[in-house]
């Protein structure tokens, strides 16, 4: 591929993705969030997260406390804001791990069949069987709770599917003419499966991906919630969310914001990938 | 798209579902309750157990001896003993049987099956302790049943009172159902228990005090706070142990009922003392004076609670204003851990904790952050905390803790004898395990409050423990439930409410 076709499809795909208004609005909406997580030192430093003022106890939105205090006296916007990178970390660090385990195990299962396919299959199988927060909470519990422990355990319970879905997608790539092509040159079989199967199968990938960071985001909330996530005082919203349930209804803004938070961020994970969905297919053009 | 849309539609949902309706319990020919608990019990050993929710249920289950109220100024009630007596010499303690009392299963209550529920109580190593200083129990006929001393102590009756009466056929012809599925003495009947989800007793039609009114009880497991706070307003349950931050939105109900009751509670930073640094009393002492206890019961327990740093509770028998009181003084904590040589910021390593002290811990670490000492917060499901916390295997937590009746029971946080049960600090001295041998033998009500006074010094002076605050017990209950006023320490008997 020389560099001006590639430049070409670029623009192509850039043209199709601005027309859908709601996928532009999604990445708008992620670039705002992914820059407020870049930028958290800048808005506002991390002491004021974790800094508690016991004078300034459960204090709802005001000039000083945009989005106000919770019930140590620390200010929620910092904590929201700081949150932000503690969810964005989960979501693409167990995104992307998964998606390289998954192509691996996929990939390999699609392109050589038969026996090793039979064999990667059958355990992701045995996998899928387990209802995935299940596996999380199976895997937290057995490593203890902290930050790398909860993102092992969202990206195992991950794999399963990515390998299942990349799987399917190389089962019908594998099969085309320039594969066979490049099988006749001798051609070794990684650099078939690296150079020729998984990027034509990127599409489909690549969208999951996207779609899945979202899922992962509210998985790493959920195991929060329930006390196997993050430890405190570690800003995460999922763990925000949970202190606010105590004071629904002394404090119901305390529930409210990383509430917002988290529906926003997983909205805008959605909408990008939607409209990556429609950006990737060749079948429509229009 | 449909699935954005979809996450729109239920985050709308969401909101719409939030008021919460209340329901109007119909006052009259209601007969059961729903009693919420903060966790399940681990056994229900009428000996053997340990933790809050356990005697709760217990306290349905079986009945003791006489009834005697912890505030020390009542007379003790005949249960399955009608009167006592106690010899000349203090020695003796003899109890007159009741004639009509019997097990869940129809066999008498039998002079015997006093003898043996003594017997265990004594040989258990989490409750025996209350009954040291028995030297023999023996039943002398049908219906009597004298208890020996080798010398006198005063407290003793208190103790001797403790122990549930069980039945020593049912032990014997099958030990693992007498702990999975008891046979008491007392107004409620076993029914059944849902492992993690609940336990459910039934009236004992033929209790020898009469049927009680509430017929069946339902103990359901409601770790979570708020939820619990929203079953009892929608009237899913009818009586609960409340935490302070649900206290306003209570309060302001008008079908439900609160009530403050005061304990010997008392809520403390435990520190290994095998381990380092907590070896050393200048850190613990700095630890003391580092935390900010008003902050403390202002943050974690709305104010429901009394600042002391005295393992006495300062209502309790042996607590004295000459005892040191550690008050919140970060310079001096500074200075402390500079004296005991530790170079600030020192990290202490992990603060465990069970979920529901991880409040409490968010407040201790800032606090001691303050005075250059960093800690991680590890947060562990409760029994598995309990396990780590009695085996020895952490450096430093904070948690409630209740030894309740004579303030002899503090032993148990300080003596070598219970390293492994309640001494959390693992703390080993010989002169104080010589103390603690005193107040248990000393008769005199003086010279015994100025041992407790000596005991309490000294551990105030060393700072066995970092003791933040005793809270109040707050129960909350359905209006129309008609509850007697709660005794000291805080223990209910459903036998004695009605609708």
């Amino acid at each position: 591929m020389s560099k001006s076709r590639k430049h070409a499809q670029l623009a192509e795909f850039w043209r199709r993705y601005r027309k859908n208004k709601t996928a532009v609005m999604g990445l708008i909406l992620l670039t705002l969030i992914v820059g407020m997580a870049i930028f958290a030192d800048v808005i506002i430093p991390y002491a004021k997260c974790i800094e508690q003022v016991g004078a300034d106890r459960l204090q709802g939105p005001s000039a000083a406390h945009f989005f106000g205090t919770d019930e140590y006296g620390r200010d929620l916007f910092a904590r929201i804001v700081h949150g932000s990178r503690y969810s964005l970390l989960i979501g693409l660090a167990t995104s992307l791990m998964a998606l390289v385990i998954g192509a691996v195990l996929g990939a390999s299962a699609g392109y050589f069949g038969g026996m090793v396919d039979n064999i990667i299959s059958r355990i992701v199988d045995v996998f899928m069987c387990v209802p995935p927060i299940l596996l999380s909470l199976a895997v937290v519990a057995a490593l203890g709770t902290n930050l790398r422990n909860l993102i092992i355990a969202i990206t195992v319970s991950c794999i399963p599917g990515n390998v299942r879905l990349i799987r399917s997608v190389v089962l019908t790539t594998a099969e085309q003419d320039y594969v066979e092509a490049a099988k006749s040159y001798g051609t070794s079989n990684a650099r078939i499966i690296f150079r020729y199967v998984l990027p034509n199968a990127m599409g489909p990938i690549i969208v999951n991906t996207t779609m899945s960071i979202s899922d992962m985001m509210l998985s790493a909330a959920g195991l929060s919630f329930i006390g196997m996530g993050i430890q405190p005082p570690s800003p995460e919203w999922g763990a925000l969310l949970s202190n606010a349930q105590t004071y629904l209804f002394s404090a119901p803004y305390m529930l409210l914001f990383p509430g917002m938070f988290i529906l926003a961020s997983s909205l805008a994970f959605n909408l990008v990938g939607d409209g990556l969905t429609d950006a990737l297919d060749p079948k429509l053009k229009n | 798209m449909k699935k954005a849309l979809a996450m729109l539609v239920a985050a709308c949902t969401l909101t719409m579902a939030v008021p919460v309706c209340i329901n109007a319990e119909e006052a009259s020919g209601k007969t059961d309750i729903v009693i919420a608990v903060d966790a399940d019990v681990d056994t229900l050993h009428p000996t053997d157990f340990s933790t809050t929710v356990e005697l709760n249920v217990l306290n349905q289950l079986y009945d003791t001896l006489m009834y005697m109220n912890p505030d020390g100024t009542h007379d003790p009630e005949p249960r399955i003993a009608e009167s006592y007596e106690i010899s000349e010499d203090g020695l003796d303690y003899t109890f007159h049987l009741r004639n009509d009392a019997t097990f869940h299963d129809g066999t008498p209550v039998t002079a015997e099956d006093v003898v043996f529920s003594i017997e265990l109580y004594k040989a258990s190593e989490y409750q025996g302790s209350q009954i040291a200083m028995l030297s023999s129990v023996e039943a002398t006929d049908e219906s009597t049943v004298v208890c020996h001393l080798d010398s006198p102590y005063a407290p003793f009756l208190g103790g001797i009172l403790s122990p549930f009466i069980c039945s020593k056929a049912y032990y014997e012809s099958d030990p693992d159902a007498f702990v999975t599925s008891p046979i008491g003495s007392g107004p409620y009947k076993f029914v059944s228990r849902a492992t993690g989800s609940n336990i459910i007793l039934e009236a004992n039609e033929d209790y020898y005090r009469g049927a009680p009114a509430v017929k069946d009880i339902s103990f359901e497991v409601i770790p979570d706070t708020a939820t619990k706070a929203i079953a009892l307003q929608t009237g899913e349950v009818n009586f609960a142990e409340i935490d302070s931050s649900v206290l306003a939105q209570l309060d302001a109900n008008p079908e439900i009922t609160v009530t403050e009751v005061p304990n010997s509670t008392f809520c403390y930073v435990s520190m290994n003392l095998e381990k380092e640094p907590f070896s050393n009393p200048l850190v613990r002492q700095a630890i003391n004076y580092a935390i900010d206890r008003d902050n403390l019961v202002a943050v974690c327990y709305d104010g429901e609670a009394e600042v002391n740093s005295n393992i006495c509770a300062k209502n309790r028998n042996g607590y004295s204003e000459d005892q040191l009181q550690y008050t919140y003084d970060p310079d001096k904590a500074k200075a402390l851990l500079e004296e005991a040589g530790i170079t600030t910021p020192y990290d202490l390593g992990e603060i465990l904790v069970a979920e529901k002290y991880s409040n409490l811990a968010t407040v201790v670490q800032n606090d001691l952050k303050a005075v250059g000492l960093e800690v991680t917060i590890s947060v562990k499901e409760f029994n598995a905390y309990i396990g780590d916390l009695t085996s020895g295997n952490y450096n430093i937590t904070v948690l409630n803790m209740t030894l309740e009746g004579d303030t002899q029971t503090l032993e148990m946080a300080f003596t070598t004898d219970y390293i492994g049960t309640a001494n959390n600090a693992r703390y080993s001295d010989p002169d104080m395990d010589e103390l603690f041998n005193q107040t248990r033998s000393e008769t005199d009500p003086d010279k015994r409050l100025e041992l407790f006074n000596q005991i309490f010094t000294k551990a105030q002076d060393e700072a066995i423990y970092a003791v933040l605050c005793n809270p109040l017990t707050l129960y909350a209950y359905n209006s129309s439930l008609q509850c007697p006023e709660f005794p000291f320490e805080g223990n209910y008997y459903v036998y004695d409410f009605a609708w």
